[in-house]
């Protein structure tokens, strides 16, 4: 049984070793105290960045399996917010089972809900198995990104 | 870009003269030289209005879109208003608008700081190849850096060569891909 709900400060912990996981992924490290505002910003109802936990209850331990952060942002060609979905992770253990699908559609409807006009987000263009997911739940745009470190 | 001199004057000015007679093309020449082509490039603000939606309008047709009235006055709103994360630039020869780009400011969950997404950029048709843009995004670094942000990101059509000649000049193409579903 999978359950999404807001991330709250008593699952610091457990979205802790989640967001770990994921940095490793990306072979990042990041420092402490960016985890820690970071983590702010989730649990900040005043942040635009919000927050999802996907829950697995196994003999009644509630257990975190994956997470999904978003930021809202104004746009120029839309009166409506945008909604940047910028992290996902979902437990290697349980990967294969909806569980990203999932904490996606969670999304969808939240960024409804906030009446946004779409969900966005970026991948890295070898990570295949992320994209045989993405592509059956939004479409790739011919966009590609550039960026300067300031 | 300095104010143009006599030794400067385009050689159309002296050629023309030699088809209309001197006292016309004379005096089309000192209107060109009083001109002040110095580029300037400050925030939008509200007399903008009319030259920035020529612009808008131009940029539009370039994506081959065409944007409801009603969103265009919500975007000229948040570009002027002050307490909106859209920021709007224009670069101006003169009084004339030849330029503008919009950023957001948003946070993000990778750093402590904000980052900077340039979400439009556009140059007047009769004004590119001149480092317009060029001039454009390094105004928009340094913006970013008072505004302590970590980065300038922005996205471009893959098969965009012309903008992309700039841009590979200017900083990294990622290897991101990007994923949308509308609502």
């Amino acid at each position: 049984m999978l359950t999404i709900k807001p991330l709250q400060s008593n699952d610091k912990s457990q979205w802790l070793a989640l967001w770990q996981n994921y940095l490793i992924f990306y072979q990042t490290d990041l420092p402490q105290a960016i985890s820690d505002n970071t983590w702010q910003k989730i649990t900040d109802d005043n942040s635009p960045i919000f927050g999802f936990g996907a829950w697995q209850n196994k003999d009644n331990v509630e257990e975190m399996v994956g997470f999904v952060h978003v930021v809202l942002h104004p746009n120029t060609w839309n009166d409506t917010d945008c909604c940047y979905l910028e992290d996902l992770f979902v437990s290697e253990r349980v990967r294969g089972q909806g569980v990203g699908r999932a904490l996606i559609e969670h999304i969808y409807n939240f960024a409804n809900a906030k009446h946004c006009n779409r969900v966005y987000w970026v991948t890295t263009k070898d990570n295949y198995t992320a994209q045989a997911l993405y592509d059956k739940v939004a479409k790739k745009t011919d966009f590609i990104q550039y960026r300067k470190t300031l | 870009m300095n104010n143009k001199n006599l030794a400067e004057v385009p050689k159309i000015f002296t050629e023309l003269g030699k088809i209309m007679g001197d006292d016309l093309v004379n005096f089309k020449r000192d209107e060109f030289i009083d001109r002040d082509l110095t580029m300037r490039i400050k925030q939008l603000t509200v007399t903008d209005k009319n030259q920035w939606h020529t612009l808008w309008q131009g940029y539009q047709d370039f994506y081959q879109t065409d944007l409801p009235q009603e969103v265009t006055d919500s975007t000229w709103q948040k570009i002027t208003a002050d307490n909106s994360p859209i920021y709007g630039f224009g670069a101006w020869q003169g009084d004339e608008l030849i330029a503008i780009a919009h950023i957001t400011l948003h946070e993000h969950t990778w750093t402590t700081k904000p980052c900077c997404y340039l979400i439009d950029l556009f140059v007047a048709p009769n004004s590119r190849n001149q480092g317009i843009a060029r001039a454009m995004i390094e105004h928009l670094y340094q913006f970013a850096k008072e505004r302590d942000c970590d980065r300038v990101y922005w996205l471009t059509k893959e098969d965009n060569t012309t903008a992309r000649a700039l841009y590979d000049k200017l900083a990294n193409k990622t290897d991101f891909v990007q994923y949308r579903h509308n609502i």
